[in-house]
């Protein structure tokens, strides 16, 4: 007996040789003999499987006792080791039974001690996962770089020789070396082992030459935060060649030198690697768990269900085509119930995908879902109220006897955040049943909340956002204690405590408790004053001490500040109040909403990208703008209130000094006493009270008597305030009535304004579905106006802007109103009234754009040239709803359509030359309306029509372009260029004083001049940024985007701007470069101008000239500007 | 649930405000099983209003009031026209005896109970609290302790048919339990209780109201995104396919730009007809019929943010809870004075479905 213990009967192992798996490690004979023949009576035959099943189900309970108990244990990582290896004794082929159960118990074995530092680099542990990936692992190399992750193994030879390994099989020669590297780098032990792999290694490789030329990725990739989740799919599968290496063609020279990495080192600091495998910081989200092999591959398991009502399918028959599409599968459990993120900000307004209809959400999301990113943190109605109340704080006595239940809570399954959230729950229970009282660290429980006034109540709105976003952090985490930081104001919430605070440091003020007591409820406020703007009307001074840096400065200065504030508040608040009483009397329906003009009811506001294919075909005609106007006109009641008070204390909030804020202060409170009498167009729009008129008579000497220089002695203002463009409209010389093709019918109604938007709706609808009987069965819309013989029939909807629809009409008359026109005026020369013109019907009515452009054309006189490039104004018919503005009809699209032409060539964007063309017509345009002291005031790619005049007014064209393109227009160019149209946000600067400075009121967008996205005032900044915009799309055919250039700091001067772009290196870079310097940073360029001052019309012209002279002499370079503009003008034609 | 009596009469359709209304917002409206003219109003001034509806609009209807520690969210009555069960700020579920006023606490929670539900076929009682629990009473077994079922989400709506309880949480979770598997539970004394079904809601939004079919055949979600859904329990494909949603309590924007969209306060089912009615922050109720899928009636708007709805048993009238919305998140809110209840005696077919095309 004892002779056959010591030889292991090998015939045993031989003859169950199929059913034991090898093992890296081998294994012991003599076990396997044991296991093959536990009965010694019965060495050679194989045991029965019960006998052995029942062996096994035993030991597995003493080792799953053993686990029950793992919290007791010194080392729980000896248990799961001894069971892991008991497991693969005792079953030889355990990878292919199921019986084992070797997986279980390796996930749960490798699970249990991811984070625990203690095993992080016990060979023990890692020898776990390696059985892992060994034996179950369908992803090796995900679960290695999980491990590498968790930092695992990190200082074991043994993980970087695994992987290498797996690296090296799977023909990845680079990556494998990278790991070898690595370890010995790390000196990863036993140092000498992995030396001597990483020769062998060596050896093998160089029997490879061309092994590491081929590309790789690191093995051990950077963790993207973004996309932390999503590992490479492709890298994981085994595929015995790397798929992305090229095929080797054998025998390129068949030398052993490495050409490929030879002729390019790329330089890699030896540095950076380090943060690829250490990256146990926030980049490793998403690593925190790898799944187990089940949770893997759970797709392909069916769930078992009843089969009642289960119909089975014959088989047989195919399914019809289509119908057996593969169905993507979706994880059940964690599907069911999605997080639909409610991001208040951007649900409060929705709009509505189809029918294009905002809904407004009447419930306030904000206070609804607090922290939209935590699924299941919104509050009902009733909590938020409950909370105001101080009723959700309230312990109630623990009467009832609630610990047999409470107890045996189950934890929820949904997630983390329950489960903590449980626990936290769970511990309070045995305490004092009060959950909302602990997780406010004991800082409420000094003092119940109860409802106090005004605004108080909404700071606790705030905190009880934070407590119950608090309750859902891990209790025990760094987390947790990190909130309350942020948060620290609680205890001076009390009003006894914020008294206390200003008795140290306002003991001499008298009455400093009483303004102390408000800023101190202020100081605490900024984080929700945004949303709340209801705290505007309490007055001035409550905002200024809202400064965030009050209540820390408090210590530092103390009395001196404090005094400062009182003056400046006080001076501030008489302000606000004068200006307040003003505003109340004059208007108090606030006029500014009348404004806010109602769309038609059928109008469709433009939701779809601007290139939309929908849209296109009303892009090929003029006076299509994506119109922005709205931002102009969409200030509300709100935007106006926090213009009067809120802005000038905001500025104070923000860094100025305080003597700035009162500056604008007092420069903005005068447009609010601006206003002036009833003009005769607007009389009935705004009911002015007998105060106003007083106020007038006080402000403004421009009563009835004509006035010689500016209207407006502002100076700052908005020059898109309505009450400053009365103003000017009212004392312009001749008066507006005079000039010829204004009629004036502000007092009657013509109200067939609806009437046409139908009309050209349903043309438009029909178009669409129909486009060759477009309008053919509709009853044509005639306008006639009585003091006006043309007749004008609408055609069809040009554009439709939210404000102005602009329609296309036929003229009936086009040669008596001509000659009517031509007769005696010599301003409008170049009005030749067509047979097809365009109507912008405008509402809100105002004459303002007639009114500019009549103003441009005037001062620039008809022989100008930069007069045929202004659209003119034929005629203006203002009723009391509606404005009839009639315009030349240029058909050939915008330049951004131009633009879009060469966007969708190869090159992406317009050659230099053509570039060159059209900035230099834009230029010369600009530079005439400044001189003539007008300003665009909205220049952009659409707003330039495109040129092409077949009969010029002054050049004919008829003899036909030559190739040689002349500066001053001859040759046929001349009569080529581009119309700026839409002069709505026109400026006349004649108006007002030489120094005035313009504030913007409206809300901005990336697309206005810094001046004003910044809220500094601005002038003729305005059109500069705009033509820069206009040259920028040209060249690089995107919206224009600037960075600051200088060194930051403060200061008017000292901000400068270049474009973030850069400009190609074969294009004339100095014009260009010079170019946008100008037009960005204008006031570097004052110096040179007359008076030192804007607009900087000499720097314009000098680079206008450079840009001609260098066209004058490149214009025929390369395809030449020739036959760029044919190509322009045969698609312009052709798509008509 | 179903009424035994059909007492319907043709009287013409009144609508009257009940005297003195509650002192604050009104959180729940319940009729009696029985009776029919009886109902409770729970309120935010910690009371419980006993109205009697029987002597008309002329004659003052408040009967009783029950005064409680905190807040009082939600009522429900019990096996009979005495016997009525509170939720409260408190935390306790209390059983109101509403003949002698007094009050005994049943349970109690961690956190205030939002609402409770009475299974009058098993004698049960479920109230679910804002601790994410529900706390199963069986009060056929008085002196047996309430079990806890702990939810994954905070609950903000509760209804029960005769064999499902119907809980919407926090995070769109809806679970569905079968009052079966409650009684089971309260035989073999277990603890664990597996909801029947466990839903993701159709809407949006935060849910705010939950009412079943009276047929059992399915129930009605809100959300505080004007929107209703209506679901069907029946776990098959066509029926689950069935499932819709539609927008409601909507109103024009004042300055005419698109439409302002009121949450949806309350939901309940006709007893009869087992069409419903909505009540939304627009101060409106509307008649739907879930099968046919039609708006039946908009009655013309109240006042203010309609809070609560409930027909009577016998679904002859009406009740509506009219008091100022909180949807704003304002801090001062107090409905004080401006809280009504309004009863209207519906017309004998005017809650009647048109019947499905």
């Amino acid at each position: 007996m004892a002779g056959s213990e010591d030889i292991t009967d090998f015939e045993v192992i031989e003859n169950q040789k199929e059913n034991i798996q090898s093992l890296p490690g081998g294994r012991s004979a003599r076990k396997l003999a044991g296991l093959f023949s536990s009965s010694p009576l019965h060495k050679l035959s194989t045991p029965t499987p019960t006998d052995t099943r029942n062996l096994n189900d035993a030991i597995r309970a003493e080792f799953e006792a053993e686990i029950e108990n793992i919290s007791e244990s010194d080392d729980p990582l000896d248990v799961f080791d001894r069971y892991v290896r008991w497991a693969i004794d005792a079953y030889p082929s355990a990878q292919a039974t199921a019986e084992s159960q070797l997986h279980t118990i390796l996930e749960r074995a490798t699970k249990a001690f991811i984070t625990s530092s203690q095993y992080k680099n016990d060979p023990r542990y890692l020898k776990l996962w390696m059985y892992y990936i060994q034996l179950f692992s369908d992803t090796p190399r995900e679960t290695f770089l999980f491990l590498s992750r968790h930092g695992i193994g990190e200082s074991l030879a043994l993980y970087y020789e695994e992987y290498a390994a797996w690296l090296e099989g799977a023909g990845r020669w680079a990556q494998a070396e990278e790991v070898y590297k690595l370890g010995i780098e790390r000196e990863a032990r036993p140092v000498q082992r992995l030396l001597r792999k990483f020769k062998e290694f060596g050896e093998r490789l160089a029997q490879h030459p061309d092994a590491l030329a081929e590309p790789s990725s690191p093995a051990l990739p950077t963790v993207r935060p973004a996309l932390a989740s999503k590992t490479d799919p492709f890298a994981s599968s085994s595929h015995p060649v790397d798929p992305q290496a090229p095929r080797q063609t054998s025998g390129i020279g068949g030398s052993s030198s490495r050409p490929a990495k030879s002729k390019m080192a790329i330089f890699s600091d030896a540095d950076a690697q380090q943060p690829a495998l250490s990256s146990r910081d926030a980049a490793s989200k998403g690593w925190d768990s790898i799944g187990s092999l089940a949770d893997r591959k759970k797709e392909n398991t069916m769930e078992p269900k009843p089969w009642v009502g289960e119909t089975l399918k014959a088989g047989g028959r195919k399914p019809a085509a289509g119908g057996a599409k593969l169905a993507v599968f979706r994880d059940p459990s964690l599907a069911q119930i999605q997080n639909i993120v409610v991001v208040p900000s951007k649900h409060q307004v929705t709009v509505h995908p189809q029918t294009g209809k905002r809904e407004h959400i009447f419930v306030d999301l904000a206070a609804v879902y607090p922290t939209p990113e935590e699924p299941g943190t919104e509050l009902s109605f009733e909590e938020i109220i409950a909370a105001h109340r101080g009723w959700l704080d309230r312990v109630w006595d623990t009467d009832m006897a609630t610990e047999n239940y409470t107890s045996d809570r189950m934890v929820p399954l949904r997630d983390a955040h329950h489960l903590t959230q449980t626990t936290t729950d769970q511990l309070v229970t045995h305490q004092d049943y009060d959950p909302m009282d602990i997780d406010e660290n004991g800082v409420a429980q000094e003092k119940p909340r109860e409802p106090r006034a005004g605004r108080r109540k909404k700071i606790m709105e705030v905190n009880e956002t934070q407590i119950i976003k608090a309750k859902l952090d891990s209790p025990s985490g760094p987390k947790f204690c990190k909130k309350k930081a942020a948060e620290p104001t609680m205890t001076i919430h009390t009003k006894a405590a914020t008294d206390d605070i200003y008795e140290i440091f306002n003991a001499p003020l008298k009455p400093a408790p009483v303004e102390g007591d408000e800023a101190g409820d202020d100081y605490d406020d900024d984080d929700d004053e945004d949303e709340d703007d209801d705290d505007d009307d309490d007055g001035d001074e409550d905002e200024i001490v809202t400064d965030a840096d009050f209540a820390s400065d408090v210590e530092s200065t103390g009395t001196t500040r404090q005094i400062q504030q009182d003056e400046v508040s006080h001076n501030l608040d008489g302000d606000a109040e004068e200006a307040f009483s003003q505003d109340e009397e004059m208007e108090p329906p606030r006029t500014r909403t009348i404004f806010i003009p109602l769309p038609p009811e059928d109008y469709e506001p433009p939701t779809r990208p601007y290139r939309d294919a929908a849209t296109m075909a009303n892009n090929r005609l003029p006076f299509m703008t994506p119109i922005t106007e709205r931002t102009e006109y969409s200030m509300d009641v709100d935007m106006d209130r926090a213009y009067q008070f809120k802005t000038p204390s905001k500025r104070d909030g923000r860094a100025t000094s305080i003597e700035e804020a009162l500056d604008s202060e007092s420069s903005g409170s005068p447009l609010r006493e601006f206003f002036p009498e009833e003009s005769p167009f607007v009389k009935g729009r705004e009911p002015l009270g007998s105060k106003a008129a007083k106020a007038l008579s006080k402000t403004g000497p421009n009563r009835g008597v004509p006035v010689k220089g500016p209207v407006v002695k502002e100076a700052q203002c908005s020059p898109i305030d309505d009450n400053i463009r009365r103003t000017i409209l009212t004392n312009m010389q001749p008066p507006l009535a005079a000039y010829p093709g204004f009629y004036d019918h502000h007092n009657q109604r013509y109200e067939r304004g609806g009437e046409i938007r139908r009309f050209a709706k349903a043309v438009s609808r029909l178009g669409k579905a129909n486009p060759d009987r477009a309008g053919h069965g509709i009853a044509p819309v005639v306008i006639r106006f009585a003091d006006c013989q043309s007749r004008y029939t609408v055609k069809r909807e040009l554009g439709a802007g939210a404000f102005a629809p602009v329609y296309l009409v036929e003229n009936s008359d086009p040669d008596q109103d001509d000659n009517r026109v031509m007769m005696g005026r010599g301003p409008f020369a170049v009005s030749h009234r067509a047979a097809v013109e365009a109507l912008k019907m405008e509402s809100p009515p105002t004459p303002w754009e007639f009114y500019i452009m009549r103003t441009a054309h005037t001062r620039l006189g008809p022989q100008h040239r930069a007069t045929a490039s202004i659209s003119l104004a034929h005629e203006m018919h203002l009723y009391q709803d509606e404005a009839f503005l009639f315009l030349p009809f240029h058909p050939h699209g915008t330049l951004l359509d131009v633009i879009n032409i060469f966007r969708a060539e190869p090159s992406g964007v317009m050659d230099e030359q053509l570039a060159m063309f059209f900035a230099i017509e834009i230029f010369r345009t600009v530079e005439a309306l400044h001189s003539k002291g007008v300003l665009h005031g909205d220049l952009k790619p659409d707003n330039c029509l495109l040129r092409l005049d077949a009969k010029s007014a002054f050049f004919s064209s008829d003899q036909g372009l030559s190739s040689k393109w002349h500066a001053d227009g001859s040759g046929g160019w001349g009569s080529r260029g581009v119309v700026l149209i839409d002069f709505g946000r026109g400026i006349d600067m004649k108006a007002f004083v030489p120094d005035v400075q313009f504030v913007a009121d409206w809300k901005t967008t990336a697309q206005d001049c810094p001046e004003m996205r910044e809220g500094r005032p601005w002038t003729w900044q305005i059109d500069y940024y705009g033509l820069a915009g206009v040259i920028h799309c040209l060249l690089f055919g995107k919206y224009l985007e600037t960075v600051r250039a200088d060194q930051g700091g403060l200061g008017r001067g000292g901000r400068r701007y270049r474009i973030r772009e850069s400009l190609k290196r074969y294009w004339q870079t100095d014009i260009w470069a010079d170019c946008f310097e100008v037009l960005l940073n204008p006031a570097s360029f004052v110096a040179h101008e007359d008076g030192g001052r804007m607009p900087v019309l000499r720097s314009m012209r000098s680079i206008r000239e450079r840009m001609e002279a260098w066209l004058e002499e490149n214009c025929e370079r390369g395809a030449g500007l020739k036959a760029l503009m044919g190509r322009v003008e045969a698609f312009v034609k052709s798509r008509r | 649930m179903a009424p035994d009596v059909d007492r319907l009469t043709d009287v013409p359709a009144t609508q009257y405000e009940l005297s003195p209304p509650p002192g604050d917002a009104v959180s729940a409206i319940a009729f009696a099983p029985v009776s029919g003219t009886k109902l409770l109003v729970s309120s935010w001034d910690k009371k419980v209003y006993h109205y009697d509806i029987s002597n008309g609009p002329e004659a003052s209807s408040l009967v009783n009031t029950y005064e409680h520690r905190a807040p009082v969210l939600d009522v429900c009555f019990g096996a009979d026209d005495n016997e009525a069960f509170t939720a409260g700020m408190d935390w306790t579920v209390n059983r109101l005896n509403v003949e002698t006023g007094e009050l005994t606490p049943l349970s109690k929670h961690t956190a205030p109970v939002r609402r409770v539900v009475y299974s009058k076929s098993h004698g049960i009682l479920v109230s679910a609290s804002w601790d994410s629990t529900l706390n199963l009473h069986n009060l056929n077994d008085p002196s047996s302790n309430p079990i806890t079922i702990a939810l994954p989400g905070k609950p903000q709506a509760l209804a029960g048919s005769p064999t499902k309880i119907v809980v919407a949480m926090t995070g769109r979770i809806i679970n569905i339990y079968d009052v079966g598997a409650i009684v089971e539970l309260f035989r073999t004394g277990g603890t664990d209780l597996k909801p029947w079904q466990q839903r993701e809601s159709s809407l949006r939004y935060l849910t705010r109201a939950v009412a079943c079919m009276p047929n059992d055949a399915g129930y009605a979600t809100s959300s505080i995104e004007g929107r209703v859904a209506v679901e069907w329990f029946e776990d098959t494909a066509e029926s689950q396919a069935r499932k819709y949603a539609f927008k409601c309590h909507r109103q024009a924007a004042p300055d005419g730009d698109g439409d302002i969209v009121y949450p949806v306060n309350a939901l309940a089912f006709h007893p009869i007809h087992g069409t419903f009615a909505s009540a939304g922050g627009d101060g409106t109720v509307a008649l739907w019929d879930a099968e046919a899928k039609r708006r039946l009636k908009q009655y013309q708007k109240f006042p203010n943010n309609v809070a609560a709805l409930a027909f009577s048993n016998d679904g002859r009238y009406l009740a509506v809870g009219v008091c100022p919305g909180f949807e704003t998140g304002q801090n001062d809110y107090n409905g004080a004075g401006q809280t009504s209840v309004f009863i209207r005696e519906l017309g004998e077919n005017e809650a009647k479905g048109k019947g499905a095309k």
